[in-house]
């Protein structure tokens, strides 16, 4: 039961990266938002692999976690990329 | 003795899933991206640290504690590498070309 | 109460998507659209397919995105006019009739599944344990074989195209630090993904796609830039991988006289063998899509 809300706390706090992506100004701003989104996903899968005893879902969420800092390089080093 | 740990493993997963909330927060209303910026890298250290190491209490086992704490140590240390790229790269674009 | 979740999770795709679309800066829709695989990879969770959501993470957030940024930037800015009223609205017409046509086969399908009492009859003499990876690697292992054409085929328009290198900003000396630590967590991940793939989530693919992202670190920091050693290399490792999955189903034809058949009790050495040889080639051809493979290579 609390494990529910926990999941549903920490989707919200993932789809909380939406209003900055649709305001961000600047484009560091929405680069955040999808660190914000990565980091949320990470510990929705945690909750969620706690809940049931798929310990799979923690191998899942290494993943997540080691390629959401691979896109995240990618937005940082391409930003200002010309040919 | 499991009794006890479910339970800190809940409080401390519910300690980090607020700061999480806080974070998210913190990213729709502060005034500045680098404030953003500063409220995100709190999620990614403190609140997915919390997280991580309330569900290995929850969950008991080792090969879960392990997979847990890579994740909450290399969370950590990309968010905070993370935030400082971003805000390097957004400050040197406010300067003239 | 996991209904809210799954409610939430759907609307959040939904949304996510429209603003993937909608939103007029570049950098905006790239990254609406690696919002919305996480989401879409929690919903793989969420419906019991944790191999597919590893996949949707591994290639369809992380390395789809990357992919998209670096071409993204390099385009013009988009024109103000809006697209006819028409053709906006045949487009329309033509998503709607397709959703619709979706939920009814959902909603009218049988409800028992044929496939999965399939599998499973066949599970123990297939050589592994995960039954998604015997079904990519022993009952279908034609499709997968086709798979590695069809990226080998993109590869190929890619070096017809030549797109230019895309050119790393320098990152500053927090970036080596980091890059010791991502990359041998990626080397890490990529090797338990393939060989854990056998009994739980993970795989060929998923290994290639997570060793592709460490080598678009190297290239992130500076130090794998597609010098002709480095493109040489790439090509060589792209091409044996199909050429060792060809090998071994003419090997199979020959030992065992059908195509992608394997000798009894032998089948999780072949499986494991193709399945390695993929990884590093998936992770070559990733890298090198991302690069472009130039005409004149970068110094």
């Amino acid at each position: 039961m609390i494990l529910d809300l926990l999941a549903l706390g920490t989707l919200v706090a993932t789809l909380a990266a939406l209003p900055r992506l649709i305001l961000g100004p600047t484009a560091a701003d929405r680069i955040l938002a999808a660190q914000l989104a990565g980091t949320g996903t990470v510990a929705t899968l945690i909750v969620l692999g706690t809940g049931e005893d798929t310990r799979g879902l923690f191998d899942t969420a290494l993943v997540f976690a080691a390629l959401s800092a691979v896109t995240g390089l990618a937005f940082v080093a391409l930003r200002k990329a010309r040919s | 003795m499991s009794a006890v740990l479910y339970v800190i493993g809940l409080g401390l997963m519910t300690c980090g899933v607020v700061l999480l909330l806080i974070a998210a927060l913190g990213v729709w209303s502060l005034p500045s991206a680098v404030s953003r910026l500063h409220a995100l890298t709190k999620a990614d250290s403190a609140g997915l640290s919390l997280i991580a190491l309330g569900a290995a209490c929850v969950n008991g086992r080792l090969d879960a504690l392990l997979a847990l704490v890579l994740c909450a140590v290399l969370v950590a240390l990309s968010g905070a590498t993370m935030g400082h790229l971003i805000a390097r790269s957004h400050v040197s674009e406010d300067e003239p070309e | 109460m996991s209904m809210a979740f799954d409610i939430l999770l759907a609307l959040g795709i939904v949304f996510t998507a429209g603003t993937a679309l909608g939103l007029r800066d570049r950098i905006a829709s790239v990254t609406g659209f690696v919002i919305t695989g996480l989401l879409i990879a929690l919903s793989f969770v969420r419906l019991g397919a944790p191999d597919v959501a590893l996949a949707e993470a591994a290639i369809g957030a992380g390395l789809t995105g990357a992919l998209l940024l670096r071409s993204a930037l390099r385009l013009k800015p988009a024109e103000g006019s809006k697209s006819p009223a028409l053709q906006r609205f045949l487009a329309a017409s033509i998503a709607t009739g397709l959703s619709c046509a979706l939920a009814w086969a959902v909603y009218t399908a049988p409800g028992t599944a044929l496939y999965p009492a399939l599998v499973s009859e066949g599970l123990a003499k297939s050589g592994v344990d995960n039954p998604v990876t015997a079904v990519l690697l022993n009952f279908r292992v034609w499709d997968t074989l086709l798979e590695i054409v069809v990226l080998f085929a993109a590869l190929v328009l890619v070096r017809i195209i030549a797109p230019a290198v895309p050119q790393p900003e320098a990152l500053g000396e927090l970036m080596l630090p980091f890059m010791r630590v991502i990359i041998p967590v990626c080397v890490f991940l990529s090797g338990h993904l393939l060989w854990q793939g056998a009994t739980v989530p993970g795989g060929a693919f998923q290994a290639g796609a997570m060793l592709a992202g460490g080598f678009l670190v190297l290239f992130m920091g500076g130090l794998a830039l597609p010098t002709p050693r480095v493109m040489a290399f790439g090509k060589a490792l792209a091409l044996a991988g199909l050429a060792i999955f060809a090998l071994a189903a003419l090997a199979t034809e020959a030992l065992t006289g059908t195509l992608l058949f394997y000798p009894d009790g032998d089948e999780k050495i072949w499986i494991i063998a193709i399945e390695s040889a993929l990884t590093l080639s998936i992770a070559a051809m990733l890298y090198l899509l991302f690069c472009g493979m130039p005409r004149r290579p970068a110094k």
